[in-house]
């Protein structure tokens, strides 16, 4: 990495400042041309559907029947019908409490206190709650799900272990879908914030922490006033990468409970799966992954912004 | 005297710490020693809601009854199949997009770079719509690449797997320092030969770590498998085939654990090959 950042020789620098390395036809071959395909299929399968999201939330489209082969731009009918359906705001506000949830206190503040707990941990330690926690991520989305279905279920574990207190068992994913679906999310996705912080708490040097101690400042209160103001640029990366992730989460959600029962874990992008291909509403669906999208485009322009700011782009 | 009077808290405080860490781990650990240990029991045992933490007799069955399922071994080569394709194909031309956003000052080159982050943390799962219509229509023309086909998923997840990859591969190739490009120039190698013969094997790390990124998150995929395979159950991946043991109120477990196991296998060993690997390049991509 240093060495990139060496300073450049001046004729590269002359070459810089005019926006091109090499003028020229043959200048503008050589970096289109491995551009290329990556440009393609990103245009094709990235911008391209965004594109057509925006068109189809105005339309009628349907997977069959009239409106199928005869799609008509209906305005701003599906938004309309969107702010009037109470199973979107359902979906919204399960959606947020999933995001808060699991995302934003479980897996930040989880992930945030295993990265503290590894540092300066023998080898073995750290590499073994390492490759557990990383492992649960890595793990198919059906798989996490299946498993967690097994645990909360009837005969689940969970309630094995609440019989021998002397609870009464009950089927987790019916009693509280929506906590299921949290609990299994934050198992499945804090590696990612234990990872992005264990690379932040590297770059705190020791010696600030150690003068904070001997100056009498407690545990807690170096993590409050040292560790955490000097890693809060890593949180904020945290916290936008992991509601980015979070706001899609479909499958897991899917296969644990279909939503219900009922719509009582129906999150947006469940919702939008089922409006689209279980009842044929393309249109609907589509308004409804717009308005994810444009979220996602919200919360992805602040972290862009952030690090423009500071020069990483 | 005193050092010794004070390292020894110190050092109950150390394995306090690392004990705790250790008792996570166990806690993280527990469900995943659940699904290997119901696919170890006895059905019989399963069934009658036996919730011993082992088993004395551990039987194969449940893997049977997965592999001889019609098809099984099918799933399984699908699912590498596109997995695989995925991670030649995307690594290739991340490699390629990385290469040129790096060794090359032109005027698109911040907007490219600001592109591909923002395509990264585009939520792909919303746009499930419009690339089923994207892929029905691309279907007409050719059709290995349109519904039903291994192809769209292929396509579809190269595409997704690049932004990351880009922004990957970018840390490593600019870390190759700019001057060995002038040594091999003046040595005689044109830029091909550079690019192949000193620049990739010098990112090989790098390459490894995407390659084994897009594998996961290919092999991991359900929701475009469900959406896209429709009809043609011949070219249906394993997450599907493994669903078909999950029926509600008559869940066969040992079935859908085996089934799981055998779906997490490949996986795992990617992952533990190049974990170190992953979780450096992972932090490098998250710092940006």
């Amino acid at each position: 990495m240093a060495s990139s950042t060496l300073t450049p020789p001046p004729a590269a620098a002359r070459a810089r400042r005019t926006g091109s390395a090499r003028p020229g036809r043959r200048g503008i071959a050589r970096w289109a041309v491995p551009l290329a395909p990556a440009v393609l299929l990103l245009i094709m399968f990235v911008a391209g559907p965004i594109v057509w999201s925006v068109w189809a939330a105005f339309t009628n489209a349907a997977l069959t029947g009239a409106a199928a082969a005869n799609t008509e731009f209906v305005g701003f009918e599906n938004f309309q019908n969107l702010l009037a359906d109470p199973a979107v705001w359902n979906a919204t506000v399960l959606t947020l409490i999933f995001l808060f949830g699991s995302a934003i206190v479980g897996q930040n503040l989880l992930g945030l206190a295993l990265a503290l707990l590894m540092q300066r941990r023998n080898r073995v330690t750290r590499a073994f709650v390492s490759t557990v926690v990383v492992g649960a991520w890595v793990l198919p989305e059906t798989v996490t799900a299946f498993t967690w279905a097994a645990f909360l279920g009837r005969e689940g574990s969970l309630n094995t272990a609440l019989a021998a207190l002397g609870l009464p068992p009950q089927n987790w994913m019916y009693a509280a879908p929506i906590f299921a679906v949290i609990l299994a999310n934050i198992w499945k996705g804090t590696a990612f914030s234990m990872m992005v912080y264990s690379a932040a708490l590297q770059e705190v040097p020791p010696d600030l922490k150690e003068s904070a101690r001997v100056d009498g400042a407690s545990g807690v209160q170096t993590l409050r006033h040292v560790t955490l103001p000097l890693i809060r640029r890593s949180i904020l990366t945290n916290l936008i990468l992991i509601t980015l992730q979070t706001l899609q989460v479909f499958t897991l959600i899917y296969i644990m409970t279909g939503g219900g029962p009922g719509t009582r874990s129906e999150t947006l992008p469940v919702l939008m799966y089922e409006q689209a291909f279980d009842f044929g509403h393309l249109g609907y669906g589509t308004a409804i992954a717009l308005v994810l999208l444009a979220v996602a485009g919200l919360v992805s322009a602040v972290y862009v912004r952030a690090l423009r700011a500071e020069g990483s782009v | 005297m005193t050092a010794a009077c004070r390292s020894a808290p110190a050092r109950a405080r150390g394995w306090l710490l690392n004990g705790t860490g250790l008792l996570a781990a166990l806690v993280v650990a527990f469900p995943l020693y659940w699904m290997v240990l119901s696919a170890l029991k006895p059905r019989a045992a399963l069934e009658a809601g036996d919730a011993l933490p082992y088993t004395t007799e551990p039987s194969l069955d449940a893997f049977v009854r997965v592999l001889s399922v019609e098809g099984f071994g099918r799933y399984f080569v699908n699912s590498l199949v596109v997995a695989l394709a995925v991670v030649g194909l995307s690594t290739l031309c991340a490699f390629l997009a990385a290469v040129a956003l790096t060794r090359f000052r032109f005027r698109l080159r911040t907007t490219l770079l600001v592109t591909v982050l923002v395509a990264q943390m585009v939520p792909v799962e919303a746009l499930t719509i419009p690339l089923f219509f994207l892929l029905r229509n691309l279907g007409g023309a050719v059709p290995a690449l349109g519904l039903n086909h291994l192809g769209s998923l292929i396509l579809v997840h190269t595409a997704f797997s690049i932004p990351f990859a880009i922004w990957m591969l970018r840390g490593f190739v600019g870390a190759v320092p700019q001057e060995l490009e002038e040594a091999a120039a003046i040595d005689g190698a044109g830029s091909f030969r550079f690019v192949a013969r000193i620049l990739f094997p010098l990112v090989a790390p790098g390459v490894v770590a995407c390659g084994i990124f897009s594998f996961i998150s290919t092999w991991n995929d359900f929701l475009f498998a469900q959406t896209f395979i429709i009809s043609a159950s011949e070219n249906q991946t394993l997450p599907i085939a493994v669903l078909g043991f999950f029926r509600p109120d008559e869940n066969d477990w040992g079935g859908i654990m085996a089934g799981s196991v055998l779906m997490t296998v490949p996986v795992l060993i990617f992952f533990i090959a190049v974990q170190r690997h992953l979780v450096a390049g992972l932090a490098g991509a998250v710092k940006g």
